[in-house]
């Protein structure tokens, strides 16, 4: 437990651990939350395990994750057809109809760089947001879903 | 409930703590995935082009051998297309969790 434990909290970045500072949960499976609770009960407060399990995804360091990606992606590729397709049989220069500016070109390359990244940012940004969303309406049925399972038997009383 | 009770709790029980506690991306699980949905995509589209047959199979999709050595519209070039996609699904997911983890701890408004 002890070394569960300790490599549970190593997995936490030392910004985080400092008042004020965005936390990030561990809740990709690699963390054991049984830190949580004195007596080594992992469920000791379902409302903060439950708020943990569901923890938003920030929207602009995924949409800035997702546009470095693309962005690089996108230039890389159109170096890659500027040295290894010099008869450009692959026909990257049609991408300019959606992408103004952009041609196999280095000049392209840096257009391309550009496009990536916008397009990137905002996929990335969108996919967090629909993410957060969707969770945050599943905790919403989760809770709901508690609180009448909790009070569904009150007439059994009467 | 509160930290001076348990210890252990302190830094994640804290109501404020708790509202700007964000998701971490495990890089490994991202990769798989990533990796995974690519390669499949792509072997998959491969195969449906097979399965068409046709004079020219996949003259498109063929075009893909310029970027991806040894790829080609056939079914042993689909498995061929999976590894591809797998690597480089892999690497994307990698980086876009890294990138990800690093931009969240503070470092993006």
């Amino acid at each position: 437990m002890s070394n569960r434990r300790a490599s549970a909290h190593a997995t936490r970045p030392a910004s985080s651990r400092t008042a004020g500072a965005l936390h990030l949960a561990d809740v990709d499976g690699s963390a054991d939350w049984s830190d949580t609770a004195p007596d080594g009960r992992a469920d000791a407060n379902p409302d903060t395990v439950i708020l943990l399990a569901f923890a938003p995804l920030h929207k602009a360091a995924l949409g800035m994750a997702v546009a470095i990606v693309c962005a690089t992606g996108f230039a890389l590729l159109t170096l890659a057809d500027l040295a290894l397709d010099p008869h450009r049989r692959a026909g990257l220069d049609l991408l300019g109809h959606y992408f103004y500016g952009y041609s196999t070109s280095p000049r392209g390359a840096a257009i391309a760089f550009f496009w990536g990244g916008a397009v990137g940012f905002v996929a990335g940004w969108f996919v967090a947001f629909a993410r957060n969303i969707v969770m945050a309406l599943w905790l919403l049925y989760v809770r709901a879903r508690a609180d009448w399972l909790a009070t569904s038997s009150f007439l059994d009383h009467i | 409930m509160s930290g001076s009770h348990f210890p252990h709790m302190a830094r994640i029980t804290d109501e404020h703590e708790l509202q700007r506690t964000l998701a971490r991306l495990n890089g490994r699980a991202t990769g798989v995935a990533f990796g995974l949905l690519v390669g499949l995509s792509l072997m998959l589209a491969t195969l449906i082009l097979v399965a068409e047959g046709g004079a020219n199979v996949g003259a498109h999709l063929a075009l893909l051998a310029i970027f991806l050595p040894g790829y080609r519209v056939t079914v042993a070039g689909a498995f061929i297309g999976f590894v591809y996609g797998c690597v480089i699904g892999y690497a994307l997911g990698r980086a876009i969790a890294s990138i990800y983890n690093w931009a969240a701890t503070g470092r993006v408004g």
